[in-house]
């Protein structure tokens, strides 16, 4: 416990002789930590979306008419023979008209009734499978050979460009973070390195007396894991805020996890105590 | 206790700070160092506290052979030395009694016995009532007594003194050597590097006189 209170009372030390400066790299490493979290959160949600997408993703088979019930029940069999289908669902067009107006209300379409212009159709659902290279087309071509069939939408193509884009995206947050966390491991051991040179007669007069290499550096260190630590903190605090801004007046975000967070703070840390660490074997040659 | 055996110390070009040095200086003993600026005296003494090794030679410490002492063994053997310098080197955002305590802290001992000891420490070179001032708040005399205290207060195998009046005036040159006089008495061996020969003259102690890094001649 004794040798806690030294340490901290030897980091007091040397924030106190170099206050803002010490201030200065505090919020240079909140920011610094800053987007590597924003990253984090935003593909934590896209990843998230995407899965949702990709769960509750439909095939729509459009049909050139009305269908008898015979027909329905052979082709309702014959799709779902097909590999990837998971669900058949007929959809007439009495009922597309319905889910319409469910959708956009009566008002905005009065008068369809009479000459109701929406095409019966076939929902399939299709499995995770459908999402791999080549499938959903070689099922579309597939289902595109019966001549009951007009026209075939499948928001799966779309979605594996969405995916390709996030992909890149998550790509670039990782490179971006990796910059970013050596700028901060920069500015850390920047930060030491000054707090090593106000301190360097202290150090001398330590070594005199006989301190050991790790009893001068540890408060050393321990400076650098408490700014990354601190930084760390305040980034996850406004990173709540931010998600909560942007849940209550754009899209609704879901934060990181209790154990995320430790792990982002836990990050600062050692962020922190390497760049400390590596300002200690440059500048304390002892 | 301290044996110097044919020590020599070389800079740069072999342009020697000191040449093939021998001398013993037996438990509690006190010995002045003396020459003039640049004779050699700190090189001696920086070599006795291992800020530097010799070129050439040997120098045993008690049990310690410095010319041979590891890096990662150096802070142990500094515990067992005490040096006070011309300049003080006191930490100035420490109190006088942190500066001497710090000491012990690096030895790890408790809270209870640190208080203690600097207090005692102190209280011998006179400055307790003093323990709270910080460096700027005390004289140059009294400065050089905390840094006194810091280099004793853990009672060293050796106590070295690199030009300990220097920055003091006759009055205060004559109060420290009177106290690391007392220190030796109590038992401590005690080596003092001056070029103010005037001031040992009164101690009639034994005299190792440094002329351009060669030993020039011993009194006793």
């Amino acid at each position: 416990m004794r040798s806690f209170g030294r340490i901290f009372v030897e980091i007091w030390r040397s924030v106190r002789f170099e206050l803002l400066s010490t201030l200065g790299s505090l919020l240079t490493i909140f920011l610094a930590t800053l987007l590597p979290g924003l990253f984090w959160i935003a593909s934590k949600n896209l990843t998230q979306t995407e899965a949702e997408l990709k769960s509750g993703l439909t095939m729509d088979v459009f049909l050139r008419e009305e269908l008898t019930v015979e027909q329905i029940t052979r082709l309702t069999k014959e799709f779902m023979g097909l590999g990837g289908v998971t669900g058949v669902t007929y959809v007439s067009k009495e009922d597309a008209l319905n889910r319409m107006m469910q959708k956009f209300g009566p008002k905005m379409l009065a008068g369809l009734e009479d000459e109701n212009p929406l095409p019966a159709s076939f929902i399939l659902s299709v499995d995770k499978s459908v999402f791999t290279q080549g499938v959903a087309e070689a099922l579309s071509k597939k289902i595109s050979r019966y001549p009951e069939v007009d026209d075939i939408v499948f928001a799966g193509d779309i979605l594996n460009r969405l995916g390709n884009i996030l992909r890149t995206t998550e790509i670039l947050g990782f490179a971006l973070s990796v910059m970013v966390a050596f700028a901060a491991l920069f500015i850390i051991a920047n930060t030491v390195r000054v707090a090593i040179s106000d301190r360097r007669k202290t150090v001398e007069i330590m070594q005199l007396v006989g301190a050991t290499r790790g009893y001068i550096l540890t408060p050393f260190v321990m400076l650098g894991g408490m700014l990354g630590f601190s930084g760390a903190i305040l980034s996850a605090l406004a990173l709540n805020w931010i998600t909560g801004y942007v849940s209550n007046h754009l899209i609704k975000l879901v934060f990181l996890e209790s154990h995320e967070i430790f792990t982002f703070i836990m990050s600062g840390l050692c962020l922190g105590m390497v760049g400390a660490f590596i300002a200690t074997r440059k500048y304390l040659k002892i | 206790m301290l044996n110097v055996e044919g020590v020599s110390k070389y800079y740069g070009q072999r342009q020697a700070a000191l040449s093939n040095i021998s001398f013993r200086i037996d438990k509690g003993e006190m010995v002045f160092l003396t020459g003039a600026s640049g004779a050699g005296k700190s090189t001696l003494l920086r070599l006795l506290y291992l800020e530097e090794k010799p070129s050439a030679g040997r120098i045993l410490l008690d049990r310690f052979d410095l010319s041979r002492i590891s890096k990662r063994k150096i802070p142990f053997l500094r515990r067992h030395v005490g040096v006070i310098f011309q300049d003080f080197r006191l930490i100035p955002e420490r109190t006088a009694a942190e500066n001497v305590a710090l000491t012990l802290e690096v030895l790890g001992k408790s809270g209870r016995e640190i208080r203690r000891k600097t207090d005692e420490a102190l209280n011998l070179v006179g400055l307790l009532g003093k323990r709270n001032n910080y460096p700027y708040q005390l004289s140059g005399g009294e400065a050089q007594r905390v840094s006194v205290a810091r280099a004793v207060v853990n009672e060293p195998l050796v106590l070295l003194a690199d030009e300990p009046t220097g920055n003091l005036d006759e009055q205060n040159s004559r109060e420290l050597l009177e106290l690391l006089s007392e220190i030796n008495m109590r038992g401590a061996t005690t080596i003092i590097a001056t070029h103010q020969v005037q001031l040992t003259a009164k101690y009639a102690k034994r005299t190792l006189n440094l002329v351009s890094g060669i030993l020039e001649k011993e009194t006793r």
